[in-house]
């Protein structure tokens, strides 16, 4: 999949949360996305469901590692993957 | 025994026929607390297996999908509507005087909390995102801000140099 066919947006949420995060782990983040934006399905990132919020909201919701254990979840509509949380599985997923 | 007025067996029903006696074996020689026992039994182990296919189908299957959803709901429905029977059945029987009363308590409070069991499993899987007191607000509010519309381009994060 081309690059240019996504739009990768975030929340406000997303935001705040990644501004707590240790500049270690911004730039870990960073680095990912860049590689997300390339391949945002790619196994190479651990993409996976997560299958109860995706219950819950009656639409998937995916999330890749960063690190061990720092996730983002994002869902995709149309064109557009937004990024909706980041942190550890449970400040993410609960 | 039973009287009937019509033939016992099927098929058009003739003027002439006379009242038949019909021997309903089954629902007389058997006690009520038995057929509720085994309807107990075969519930339990319908609820067991009906746990084994959410984990195999919905909760462990990376490739889960909104038909495995509906099969579990629908699952869940049915095994909710015939323990809520179970427990009438049980409940009326001892409203019969029945001498059992003990017993038939017992079984009401072990259908009760597999109830329970099974009413949390629906409520978590299929309830309200907002009344999940162990999904972290952050996730809620992100999926408020994504409903409506309230999205800003990841660009900025991805532009900006680390601290």
């Amino acid at each position: 999949m081309a690059e240019q066919q996504w739009v990768f947006k975030r929340t406000r949420t997303f935001r705040k949360k990644f501004d707590t995060l240790s500049s270690d782990q911004q730039s870990k983040a960073r680095e990912r996305f860049r590689e997300w934006r390339k391949e945002p399905f790619s196994q190479a990132l651990g993409v996976h469901k997560i299958n109860r919020l995706s219950a819950l909201l009656r639409r998937t919701i995916r999330a890749i590692h960063v690190e061990k254990n720092l996730v983002v979840t994002f869902a995709v509509a149309g064109k557009e993957i937004t990024s909706l949380d980041i942190g550890t599985e449970k400040e993410v997923y609960g | 025994m039973i009287e009937v007025a019509e033939p016992f067996s099927s098929g058009v029903v003739r003027a002439t026929a006379r009242p038949k006696v019909v021997h309903l074996w089954r629902a007389t020689e058997e006690d009520q607390f038995s057929v509720l026992e085994r309807r107990f039994a075969d519930w339990i182990n319908r609820t067991s297996t009906g746990e084994d296919m959410f984990k195999k189908h919905v909760y462990d299957n990376p490739k889960m999908n909104f038909l495995d959803l509906r099969q579990h709901r629908s699952g869940l429905y049915g095994l909710l509507a015939e323990g809520e029977e179970l427990a009438v059945d049980f409940i009326v029987l001892k409203a019969k005087d029945h001498p059992k009363k003990t017993e038939i308590d017992n079984f009401v409070i072990v259908v009760d909390q597999k109830l329970n069991e099974l009413r949390k499993v629906l409520y978590a899987w299929h309830g309200d995102l907002d009344d999940q007191d162990d999904i972290p607000q952050s996730f809620k509010d992100a999926i408020h801000e994504l409903e409506r519309g309230e999205t800003e381009p990841l660009d900025d994060i991805l532009e900006e140099k680390t601290a």
